[in-house]
């Protein structure tokens, strides 16, 4: 049965996202670099789209922390880096926000 | 022969003293502040069951926006001078539908039509006021 995705929690560095609307988690961004080796360049992003700006904003840009997600099927904890923190907003409506993080392979 | 109570027949049309001769009559009330026309602010955190968030819009409709319309189609050569501005209403067999009396109007747009073989035609959509 397919998993429904409600009750969703995501912590950065141990605080909670809050209103957190749309995840997008690809692990793996790269081939890896040698033969032998589960090393690669890039491991994957995390891209998570939201209402609020708890715990999140532009000053923690370029912090590497651990982000985790629990419930509705995105079991998930990783190491990731906040690459990007865009805004959007528009008339009539409320203001919308994309992080984009790096996930980093320890 | 049976009533049918809800037929249009005997209905009258007048922009100020004009009476028309109507064939069609269309009456759109709009909430321009409809309290479907909200955010959905929901989000993942919300669990199996619970209720869709929501939120108001910032702004409101604009004033000017009444939400109410009436379009009607007519049979006469004179064309209604889009934006003009009067009294309307609307009488059913002498009786004025609720609300359809001495109705504040501006045209918001009309045509006029004239074909071949056929009688000249117009039609208008009107904004009411919110009476």
């Amino acid at each position: 049965m397919a998993n429904p995705c409600t009750g969703v929690t995501v912590t950065w560095g141990g605080l909670s996202l809050e209103e957190v609307v749309d995840v997008k988690i690809t692990a793996g961004g790269s081939l890896p670099i040698g033969r032998d080796s589960v090393i690669s360049l890039d491991a994957g992003t995390i891209e998570i789209l939201s209402l609020s700006t708890a715990s999140l904003g532009l000053s923690q840009r370029g912090l590497k922390k651990t982000i985790a997600f629990t419930g509705g099927g995105l079991t998930c904890s990783t190491k990731a880096i906040l690459q990007t923190f865009a805004t959007a907003g528009k008339v009539n409506d409320v203001a919308r926000y994309t992080s984009t993080f790096k996930i980093v392979m320890e | 022969m049976a009533d049918t109570p809800h037929d249009g027949t005997g209905t009258v049309l007048r922009l100020g003293a004009t009476q028309y001769t109507v064939t069609n009559i269309v009456i759109q009330f709009t909430d321009p502040n409809a309290t479907a026309e909200k955010i959905d602010v929901s989000h993942l955190g919300l669990t199996t069951g619970a209720s869709i968030l929501t939120q108001d819009k910032p702004l409101q409709g604009s004033t000017s926006d009444t939400g109410r319309t009436i379009q009607f189609d007519y049979l006469g050569k004179a064309p209604i001078a889009d934006a003009s501005t009067g009294t309307c209403s609307i009488t059913i067999a002498g009786t004025a539908i609720s609300g359809f009396s001495s109705l504040p109007y501006t045209v918001n747009a009309s045509t006029l039509t004239l074909a071949t073989n056929d009688a000249i035609r117009g039609q208008a959509t009107l904004r009411v006021a919110r009476v």
